[in-house]
């Protein structure tokens, strides 16, 4: 058989066996509600700022979709590949004519595949909620900000789905490398300093900033730089605050956005198949 | 010009790190194992001899620390090698969520059959192995037994060349057993080379034409499993009539009962075994019969590896990995 559909039909199988898997798990339909719940208690929020109703359910919304997708990407992906290993159910998938890359990648787009549907989900239903307040009158929306539907709003949701390929990315890697407790850990840890990167990056600067940086400094500065280079940037991801207010996100910035994205998740698979292929099984 | 083996190892070493500063223990020492294309291989040793730690290495699941393994002329490490083989585990572990036509249809998938193949040999392995009934159900609610003949269904859904199973019958009981037995056969007669491990010898005996004896990491007897049960006979019984007493006296040392006019004697050796009856039947005895007793597999296993019958640790704890 031809070697690059055998790696295609291999991926693929393992990523809709891993997709079967995550959609059959009850305790994410919990997430989901939740999910759900917050999205549309954003209008609770919304009478007690005045005549910004709109602005605040999808502040509310978005953060809410953002958040619930990262909180189903530790929580499946931190046992992704740990717990094929400890049930050993990867024995007999190794044991066909599958190589210890296609398996860490029908893993990963497994799970993203199901966190990006989820995440899908609650956008669609975070856009009939809007729709529907539009329709009922709501406040704080203006011409500029194009409705219940506008391209800035697409662009930011499709934005918090797709930074998700960075963190199911870092979930795998982690999930390969050490237990679920640690892998989940770390990985929401990644997420948290992913949003912090410009303060990283700042505080990198300030410490060189004093009239004279001793070594600790440099050395600080220097560890604080590897970290902004080391974590993901999810702030190149979050555009609520422009969508939000109706501002729009140039094609530029989005396509250097995506790009930077699909780069570094490659770099971490990568580690992650580096990782795999020298565990001993 | 010599076929290529089925599956060969070549001083074949696996080390497992215990901690930092800890020796490394030995899973495998410089194993050397041929089983040529076509033969029933019986692969036996005591718990945490290296039988499962040899399959691992065969289906690429586990990287030998130096030496090499070989399927057809393929080395072990290349997925491609794998292709051949249909791999059943020892305590099958699968999907829960998946039913088991999901399961088999996942591994033909990665087998690479299409989706007719799949559907057809899916419906066909799932009759075979009794399962029709429990096509659709999940896997977390089969018993031991299903799970371990879904094992089997799954290891020949691609019609392999090579069929290795670890230890297929733990577990079973003798209804079980008996089916698993069945199905190496018609596997064997299907062209198929079987190679699987087991503690059971009755099965081995039953089933296999060749046997290998893995102890502390090494093999140390391999065979036609005719050439090793019946290569000594280890004790004579002899059954005679009317014995002179100065002959019974002279045999006294092989004399193991008397019963009136009727002796018998257990005597060691087969050349022995002839200078007493030559004995009894110059003095005017007459013989009523003899019989050879020849060493079996758990005669050959238990002398070779210094343990107890593996039969009687069937059930018993799994083999350190």
């Amino acid at each position: 058989m031809n070697t690059i559909r055998r790696f295609f039909d291999n991926v693929s199988a393992i990523a809709v066996n891993s997709f079967r898997e995550g959609v059959r798990d009850r305790i994410l339909y919990v997430f989901i509600v939740f999910a759900v719940a917050v999205i549309a208690l954003g209008k609770v929020i919304g009478w007690v700022s005045v005549g910004e109703d709109i602005k605040v359910v999808r502040d509310i919304g978005l953060a809410a979709m953002g958040l619930f997708g990262v909180m189903i990407a530790v929580f499946v992906g931190s046992n992704l590949i740990h717990k094929e290993i400890e049930q050993r159910t990867i024995y007999t998938v190794l044991a066909r004519p599958v190589g210890r890359g296609e398996f860490v990648l029908g893993r990963y787009f497994g799970l993203l595949g199901l966190v990006c549907t989820l995440t899908a989900a609650m956008a669609v239903f975070f856009t009939i909620y809007q729709a529907i307040l539009v329709w009922a009158g709501a406040s704080g929306l203006n011409e500029a900000e194009g409705g219940a539907i506008s391209l800035p709003l697409i662009r930011v949701q499709f934005l918090i789905v797709y930074q998700f390929v960075m963190i199911v990315a870092l979930a795998v890697f982690f999930s390969t490398a050490t237990t679920p407790v640690l892998s989940a850990v770390f990985t929401f840890v990644a997420y948290v300093l992913g949003h912090m990167v410009n303060w990283i990056y700042s505080f990198s600067d300030m410490m060189l900033e004093k009239r004279t940086p001793t070594f600790f400094d440099h050395f600080m500065s220097w560890v604080l730089k590897v970290f902004y280079y080391l974590v993901p940037n999810l702030e190149t991801f979050d555009m609520r605050l422009r969508a939000v207010h109706g501002l729009d996100i140039s094609n530029t910035e989005f396509l250097l956005a995506l790009l930077y994205g699909a780069s570094y998740s490659a770099m971490v698979l990568l580690g992650a198949y580096l990782v795999m292929n020298r565990r001993r099984l | 010009m010599c076929a290529t083996p089925a599956i060969q190892a070549v001083n074949l070493r696996v080390e497992y790190p215990l901690g930092l500063f800890k020796p490394r223990r030995v899973g495998l020492e410089g194993l050397d194992l041929i089983v040529e294309e076509g033969e029933v291989f019986g692969y036996l040793g005591p718990n945490g001899a290296g039988k499962t730690t040899t399959i691992k290495c065969l289906v690429g699941v586990a990287q030998p620390t130096s030496g090499s393994a070989f399927i057809f002329g393929k080395d072990a490490q290349n997925p491609d090698s794998r292709a051949v083989i249909g791999y059943s585990p020892e305590n099958p572990y699968f999907y829960e969520y998946l039913t088991g036509r999901e399961l088999l249809d996942f591994f033909g998938k990665l087998s690479g059959l299409t989706r007719e193949e799949r559907r057809i040999r899916s419906d066909e392995g799932l009759k075979r192995v009794g399962l029709s009934d429990s096509a659709d159900i999940r896997l977390s609610k089969y018993s031991k037994g299903m799970r371990q003949r879904l094992g089997l269904a799954q290891a020949i859904i691609h019609r392999p060349k090579l069929v290795i199973l670890d230890e297929p019958m733990s577990g079973l009981d003798p209804i079980g057993r008996r089916d698993v037995r069945e199905f190496i056969r018609e596997l064997r007669t299907k062209g198929s080379t079987i190679f699987f491990s087991t503690h059971i010898l009755s099965d081995v005996e039953a089933i296999c034409d060749h046997v290998g004896i893995i102890h502390k990491g090494r093999l140390i007897k391999k065979g036609e499993l005719s050439s090793l049960v019946s290569a000594e006979t280890i004790r004579t019984t002899v059954l005679a009539k009317d014995v002179p007493d100065d002959v019974l006296a002279w045999l006294g040392g092989e004399l193991a009962h008397r019963d009136g006019t009727q002796a018998v004697f257990h005597i060691e050796g087969e050349a022995e075994a002839s200078k007493v009856m030559e004995a009894v039947t110059q003095a005017g005895g007459k013989m009523l019969g003899f019989e050879l007793e020849r060493e079996d597999l758990e005669s050959v296993f238990v002398r070779l590896t210094g343990a107890d019958s593996p039969d009687s640790t069937k059930g018993g704890e799994k083999e350190a990995s």
